[in-house]
């Protein structure tokens, strides 16, 4: 059965009555089945959000339509909107709530019990029954995050749509959480993140959006093994960079302000460039390995 | 009342305890209001001998200001509720709980109304004792329930147009000041509605408040409600129906706007923007 299906869906925004229109999503249509974890990539702004909000029934399109479990969200929004859960990094908690009351409020409006799976996410970044006493001003970053996605499990949806709400968790909380969103049944999942290694542990397929515009739907794992480049490292330098010098090294390289992110193929080309970078350690600030960057990818594929 | 909506004002209640300075201020607020309402009764008087035997201006004023008071900060939560929803970041998560925008105005408006109901009380019935306003008679005490809550009711109503104003507009400025004004003019709470020209008394006689602040006012004073009072109602049961019916399309009407602007505000998008 399929889980999502988008039918030529158009969104224009506008902001307030006498705003003007800005074209978000441009005749977008794709299907996503039951149970699958689909990701979505594309620069930004390219309609990543406005597709998982739209498929929430936080917006309403403007043309075509959003199906979801055979129900369309011109006749069925409630439904929708009760069987989905959008995540964000951006939504935010009332601090001034404690965990227990926020879980609480969840559990009475849904009428669910918090499950166990939940449970688990929780002490997974430190949070048991007995700190559920505790303001959210007082949580990290990572709690807020987890506690975030687990008010949304309370909900039992049928669709989770997470935006960039796992990568910047710290590996290990983000392999365990990963691990127990995999055991979900039946969960289907649309993420949009940054996280190369969040898409490639739940994905299999992946939508490429360019300007609000399906431009591809590929095999996330296909992409990513012909992707070249397997290591990113990202380089400070003090003051000007010279460019003259960095074409003569012969990587692909990308300069954002002071620092340069080279893309590398292989354990010996990391090596060839440390020894290149040696020479210039006097003006060099910070060398860092860093991951994938989702970007570099969507633009190799978009080139190819 | 739907469940949703008594969660909701359980979770505002919740979160108003946290914030304990604010409680503090909007306490010193409305004691303030009692004595500056007080001394404005004390040394001024309606013209044209309108208010009958034992009713004077202080006790208008001071049972106008009990009832006004505990509607007002109400309205006030209700309107700026998208805008502190939006600021603190928790309009997506409101509205991903489920819960629509008229169930949040009534969640809301019942956590205010019980907030301010009580911080008024403290202030309000030992000040009303004091001048011998405090005269309810039990037995009225269901008329003068229905009176407060179809102005409730109404005060509601208002804040909802409002509401849906920044759905649309996003900021509407003074205008949320202007509207309270008017209505505090037209509701007759600073002097007897009898008092305006006669062409007015049809417009100022059908909105529920109106007729709500009277029947709540001579309850409170006389121990029950007049049977005709000029400019309100020429008898106290036209006057009843005339307050369920209009406080009943009144919130209708409402209602269906809200409905018409959220619609409107997801289409566009902009629903948690403001």
């Amino acid at each position: 059965m399929k889980a999502v299906e988008f039918i030529n869906v158009t969104k224009t925004f506008k902001s307030g009555a006498m705003g003007k229109k800005t074209v978000a999503l441009k005749n977008v249509s794709f299907q996503v089945e039951d149970g699958e974890a689909i990701a979505i990539m594309g620069p930004s702004p390219s309609g990543k959000t406005t597709l998982l909000k739209l498929t929430a029934g936080i917006y309403r399109p403007d043309e075509g339509d959003i199906i979801v479990y055979g129900r369309s969200i011109r006749r069925d929004l409630n439904w929708i909107r009760k069987n989905t859960y959008y995540v964000s990094q951006n939504m935010q908690l009332n601090k001034k709530l404690t965990i227990k009351e926020e879980i609480s409020y969840f559990q009475e409006i849904f009428g669910n019990k918090m499950g166990k799976e939940c449970i688990r996410m929780l002490e997974t970044v430190g949070i048991y029954r007995e700190d559920y006493g505790k303001r959210i001003e007082v949580l990290s970053e990572t709690q807020i995050t987890i506690l975030k996605l687990i008010l949304g499990l309370i909900k039992k949806p049928k669709i989770l749509l997470m935006d960039n709400i796992l990568g910047d968790l710290e590996y290990k909380i983000l392999e365990e959480t990963l691990e127990i969103l995999r055991s979900i049944n039946g969960l289907t999942m649309m993420i949009v993140d940054k996280n190369v290694d969040v898409l490639n542990n739940l994905c299999e397929r992946i939508i490429l959006l360019s300007n609000g515009e399906v431009i591809d739907v590929g095999n996330l794992k296909r992409i990513l093994a012909d992707y070249p480049y397997k290591y990113d490292i990202e380089v400070t330098w003090k003051g000007n960079i010279d460019n003259d010098k960095l074409r003569s090294m012969g990587y692909q390289y990308k300069v954002m302000g002071n620092t340069v992110r080279f893309n590398l193929k292989s354990e010996v080309e990391i090596e060839e460039l440390i020894r290149k970078l040696l020479m210039d350690m006097k003006n060099i600030v910070k060398f860092q390995v860093s991951g994938l960057d989702i970007e570099d990818i969507y633009y190799w594929r978009l080139n190819r | 009342m739907h469940f949703k909506t008594i969660s909701i004002a359980k979770r505002y209640i919740n979160l108003d305890l946290k914030y304990k300075f604010q409680l503090l201020m909007d306490s010193l607020v409305i004691a303030g209001n009692f004595i500056g309402f007080g001394i404005i009764g004390l040394f001024l008087e309606a013209r044209g001998n309108v208010l009958p035997e034992g009713y004077t201006f202080e006790k208008f004023m001071l049972t106008g200001t009990y009832l006004w008071t505990m509607l007002a900060r109400t309205y006030d939560d209700c309107i700026r509720l998208l805008l502190e929803e939006a600021s603190r970041g928790t309009m997506i998560l409101m509205l991903e709980s489920n819960i629509t925008i008229t169930q949040m105005i009534f969640g809301r408006a019942l956590a205010s109304t019980l907030k301010y109901s009580l911080i008024t009380s403290i202030f309000g019935l030992p000040t009303l004792k004091y001048i011998g306003a405090l005269n309810v008679n039990l037995e009225k005490i269901p008329i003068l329930m229905l009176s407060i809550i179809c102005s409730w009711i109404f005060v509601i109503g208002l804040s909802i147009i409002l509401v849906s104003m920044t759905l649309i507009f996003k900021r509407i400025g003074m205008i949320t000041v202007s509207v309270m004004e008017i209505t505090m003019m037209a509701i007759g709470f600073y002097f007897p509605v009898e008092l305006f020209p006669k062409q007015l008394w049809p417009i100022t006689g059908v909105i529920p408040f109106t007729i709500g602040m009277q029947i709540f006012r001579d309850i409170m004073i006389l121990g029950y409600p007049r049977e005709m009072v000029n400019a309100v109602y020429s008898s106290l049961s036209m006057g009843l129906i005339k307050m369920i019916i209009s406080s009943t399309i009144f919130i209708t009407l409402t209602i269906i706007i809200l409905k018409y602007t959220v619609e409107k505000a997801e289409l566009w998008g902009t629903i948690e923007q403001y």
